[in-house]
């Protein structure tokens, strides 16, 4: 779809392009429109190949690279919320509804809400007592969720409830092969088509909440009470210790150790052990307090 | 006793760490062990098991409540409100509060990541919630890995959102506020007060009369020094 077609305010167009889905800075959909607000915001475009438009301020159109579409406003997040809820008729930017496929070996208590339509359970799934699973889920096999979860929730997106206050949600949830989510925790769905997604064999502790779009990696271990906000990518093998917080749209590499209490509000590298408040490295951190 | 104090030599960083923990052959005997244990050990003796479950008189319990009637011992005179679930292997004292959405005697979150594959350990225990206890809304217990029980000692209280882990053992008039986390095998000592959204480490020692203020991190044992007076209320 090119942005002079759907766009009524041709004036704003700086550059026309052609974008096919939406997302955030660090998704990789295919063709994506995304909307950027600070100048740090620039460099994470310039990474990501399959960005295609820019939603942006009109004081940043400058630095934005010659390959992109732009599109000047000047609150460029409303601009975007409101062409979310615009687009949402499209069935190209819409997950399309299917027939339930729940597996025969599934053990599903009699408490537990599936939703009547587009839910797919995999063989030996175990969804245990209050367990609420909303539709667009895909759940793989040998996955478990323990008792008064919430899968697939609509997300309250405190930035886009200033303009436009009911949010329809375009995406869904998938829990990939022996995923384990356990009790009071809670999923939310994706804003923008494609899933929030869990790893293969990822483990979820008590009492998480998972934002909207966030994609987790394998084999992570992730203890009670952690946070994730929107838009998040963590990487295999992280461990993320009890009561952390990610901040939203951050990207968090393999094999990272985030430790107990950390508030985590930028991204992390490969390899890395962060902790405390404002987590940085741990060996820059050890530095700075010799230093001092 | 020596089973126990076995495994906890073993869960030791120093232990879990060393080089000779990281060759292929000793991951592959870990592994195999594991598997090993968690096939046989829930049926065997070392799984604690809660034969007959029994119900007290006077007790109010709601109908969405979800609990195991078999193998649940519940007292005298105690509230169970509403979506609650309780699991095998509990035994609830009398006069206990349990509010909306607890979840008692769930499986822990014990995981060992041995040669490039996450391997759960099996949960053997149970939990113990002893009389006059107030549990407020979506707590999560969960019941000890090793064959014991989890313990909440007589009149304390635990606030909203509060996770406590497996097989911990929780004093007498303990007070714990909301959002705080308590990971696996922290001892927490009589008349103890917690504050909203504190972290507490795996394995933590916190004496009698202590005080932990709001948001914060316990990585260490905290232990009373003989200058301190104890608390006068």
């Amino acid at each position: 779809m090119k942005l002079s077609d759907i766009l009524s305010e041709k004036n704003n167009i700086i550059r026309d392009g052609i974008f096919s889905s939406m997302g955030t800075l660090y998704s990789q959909y295919p063709q994506q429109i995304v909307y950027a607000v600070r100048e740090s915001d620039i460099i994470k475009i310039m990474a990501n190949a399959s960005t295609t438009c820019v939603i942006t301020t009109p004081s940043l159109v400058s630095m934005i690279p010659d390959t992109r579409g732009i599109v000047s406003a000047q609150d460029p997040q409303s601009a975007f919320y409101a062409l979310q809820s615009a687009l949402h008729q499209n069935p190209d930017f819409v997950l399309q509804p299917f027939i339930n496929q729940i597996s025969p070996s599934a053990k599903i208590h009699q408490s537990a809400v599936i939703s009547s339509t587009s839910v797919a359970i995999g063989r030996d799934v175990v969804i245990e007592k209050n367990v609420i699973v909303n539709e667009q889920t895909i759940i793989d096999d040998g996955s478990i969720i323990r008792s008064n979860s919430t899968i697939g929730n609509i997300p309250l997106q405190l930035g886009a409830v200033k303009y436009c206050p009911e949010i329809l949600p375009s995406g869904g949830v998938h829990l990939h092969r022996e995923v384990d989510i356990h009790a009071n925790t809670c999923l939310h769905r994706a804003i923008f088509k494609g899933f929030t997604d869990i790893g293969e064999q990822t483990k979820i502790d008590n009492l998480n909440t998972v934002g909207s779009g966030t994609t987790i990696g394998k084999r992570c271990l992730i203890c009670g009470g952690v946070s994730i906000g929107e838009s998040v990518v963590i990487g295999d093998d992280a461990w993320i210790g009890p009561n952390a917080i990610l901040e939203n749209q951050i990207s968090i590499g393999k094999n990272v150790y985030i430790t107990i209490g950390s508030t985590v509000t930028r991204d992390i590298d490969n390899d890395k052990v962060v902790k405390d408040n404002y987590a940085i490295d741990r060996k820059r951190f050890k530095k700075v307090i010799r230093g001092m | 006793m020596i089973l126990q104090n076995f495994f906890l030599k073993m869960k030791s960083a120093a232990v879990a760490d060393s080089w000779f923990m990281h060759t292929s052959v000793m991951q592959y005997l870990v592994k195999t062990g594991l598997l090993f244990f968690n096939y046989f050990a829930p049926k065997t003796r070392l799984c604690q098991k809660v034969r007959t479950g029994s119900l007290g008189k006077g007790n109010a319990i709601h109908p969405t409540a979800i609990i195991d009637y078999d193998k649940v011992i519940i007292g005298d005179f105690c509230n169970i409100e509403k979506n609650v679930v309780i699991e095998k292997n509990t035994i609830i004292g009398n006069q206990a509060t349990i509010s909306d959405g607890v979840v008692i005697g769930s499986e822990g979150f014990e995981l060992r990541r041995i040669a490039g594959q996450i391997i759960p350990v099996a949960h053997l225990g149970g939990v113990i919630i002893h009389d006059n206890v107030h549990i407020g809304p979506h707590v999560c217990i969960d019941k000890s890995s090793l064959g014991e029980y989890t313990e909440v000692g007589e009149s304390s209280t635990i606030l909203s959102s509060v996770q406590v882990g497996h097989g911990i053992k929780i004093g007498k008039n303990v007070t714990v506020s909301d959002g705080t986390m308590i990971g696996g095998y922290a001892r927490i000592g009589d008349r103890v007060k917690i504050g909203k959204h504190c972290s507490i480490s795996d394995g933590i020692l916190l004496d009698e009369d202590i005080v932990i203020t709001d948001y914060t991190v316990v990585t260490r044992d905290v232990k009373r020094s003989s200058h301190d007076t104890p608390r006068s209320s």
